[in-house]
């Protein structure tokens, strides 16, 4: 038997549906005692979560891998002659206050996503030319950036989400016709002007890094290959 | 084509990194001590890069290294224990009297917070963390805990219970 408190656990953690629901939401509707109890419980919950998301805030950096035990054992790779570092470190794009400031960084894989989201992210992540936009229905709109092929052979495109609370900048890879999101953080401004771009500074973009590095992308392909592989489905090698 | 190679090429390290910000948060919610977080956490890498071969590829990475965190815990715990030097958490907070009378003055919410976090009983901490923080649903807690979904139900239900007498009052010893 299901008593009150474990009622409104089931409530708050979402596990209610259909005419349980209804009728817990009609009791809460008419008992003012336990609205209160409701809310309260909330509140405590909302505080908890306050209470413990400072890891959430602090940016995945190289200090913080080295901390954890997640720095690489190897020293990096032999560079070339000219000594080329990869583009992402070379430039960033120039992402305003949102990144650079708070680093309000969230590096939350998409999981929650409905199947339709999913299938409509995946269509403009394939169809959708890098910095057009398009609008899903549930009123987010992705920005496609730039595309680049990960060192496994995927095409990656990184993008950006906005339309929800924050704005969110990604990178989705694509395997055997799916596009998977690989990372996903919070920051990032409208597009940029494609040709408006700034010398990374500091640790600035080190969340995108990480996984433009465990991805080993390569430079950006050029807007005609891009062309070329959007309409060959991707299926350029 | 990538799939065949794909379990050669992969790297937990590198696969750990976007968990990270989560895995700590995890790691500072079980210990009791929100201080030790860290440790606990790099523990859990070190065990997790060690056993790499033990993970099996296609389930949640989340998963199995909070459940290496939460094993490194329980160790961690019954080492101490027989050690008897365990610090009672209220002594280590500081935050209940002698007489088990909440002393919250003075004291901030997220500190009373954390406080109540770690009064609970082990098993409702982790719970409380997969479930409240981490927004694990009941099933995926369940099958990482192996405890039927009811009993992830009524030990959330009690640890918010326990959270709210230590937060809101009712100044009572809870458990």
């Amino acid at each position: 038997m299901t008593d009150r408190s474990e009622m409104i656990t089931a409530y708050l953690d979402g596990t209610l549906d259909g005419p349980a629901l209804e009728a817990f939401e009609a009791e809460i509707a008419q008992d003012e005692a336990l609205a209160e109890e409701v809310a309260q419980i909330a509140a405590n919950d909302d505080l908890l979560r306050s209470a413990f998301d400072s890891p959430m805030q602090e940016p995945v950096d190289s200090a913080l891998l080295e901390r954890m035990g997640l720095a690489k054992p190897e020293t990096a790779s032999p560079t070339a002659a000219n000594d080329n570092p990869l583009f992402w470190r070379r430039w960033q794009w120039p992402m305003g206050g949102a990144i650079a400031a708070s680093l309000a960084l969230f590096a939350m894989l998409q999981t929650g996503q409905a199947p339709e989201t999913q299938s409509e992210f995946a269509s403009v992540m394939e169809k959708t030319p890098s910095a057009a936009s398009k609008m899903l229905a549930s009123g987010v709109s992705i920005t496609p950036r730039l595309t680049f092929t990960a060192s496994d052979g995927r095409y990656c495109r990184e993008y950006l989400q906005t339309g929800k609370v924050d704005n969110e900048t990604g990178i989705a890879c694509r395997s055997e016709g799916k596009w998977q999101v690989e990372t996903l953080i919070k920051g990032g401004t409208g597009a940029p002007n494609p040709g408006d771009i700034s010398v990374a500074s500091g640790e600035n973009g080190s969340s995108l890094d990480a996984a433009y590095a465990r991805l080993g992308a390569s430079d950006p392909l050029s807007a005609d290959t891009e062309r070329a592989l959007i309409k060959k489905n991707w299926s350029g090698r | 084509m990538s799939g065949e190679t794909g379990s050669n090429r992969f790297d937990l390290r590198s696969e750990i990194v976007p968990i990270l910000p989560r895995l700590r948060r995890f790691c500072m919610a079980i210990a009791r001590d929100g201080d030790r977080g860290d440790d606990l956490c790099q523990a859990t890498i070190e065990r997790a890069l060690s056993r790499a071969d033990q993970f099996e590829h296609g389930t949640r990475l989340d998963s199995w290294m909070y459940r290496i965190a939460q094993n490194i815990m329980i160790d961690t715990a019954r080492r101490t224990r027989t050690r008897g030097v365990e610090v009672e958490i209220e002594d280590a907070f500081g935050l209940i009297g002698e007489d088990g009378v909440q002393i919250v003055e003075g004291r901030s919410d997220l500190a009373r917070a954390k406080a109540a976090m770690a009064a609970l009983p082990d098993e409702q901490r982790t719970l409380m963390a997969l479930v409240v923080l981490d927004g694990m649903s009941y099933k995926d807690a369940s099958e990482m805990l192996e405890i039927p979904i009811g009993t992830v139900m009524s030990r959330l239900a009690r640890a918010r219970r326990a959270i709210d007498a230590q937060i809101n009052g009712p100044l009572e010893v809870v458990q």
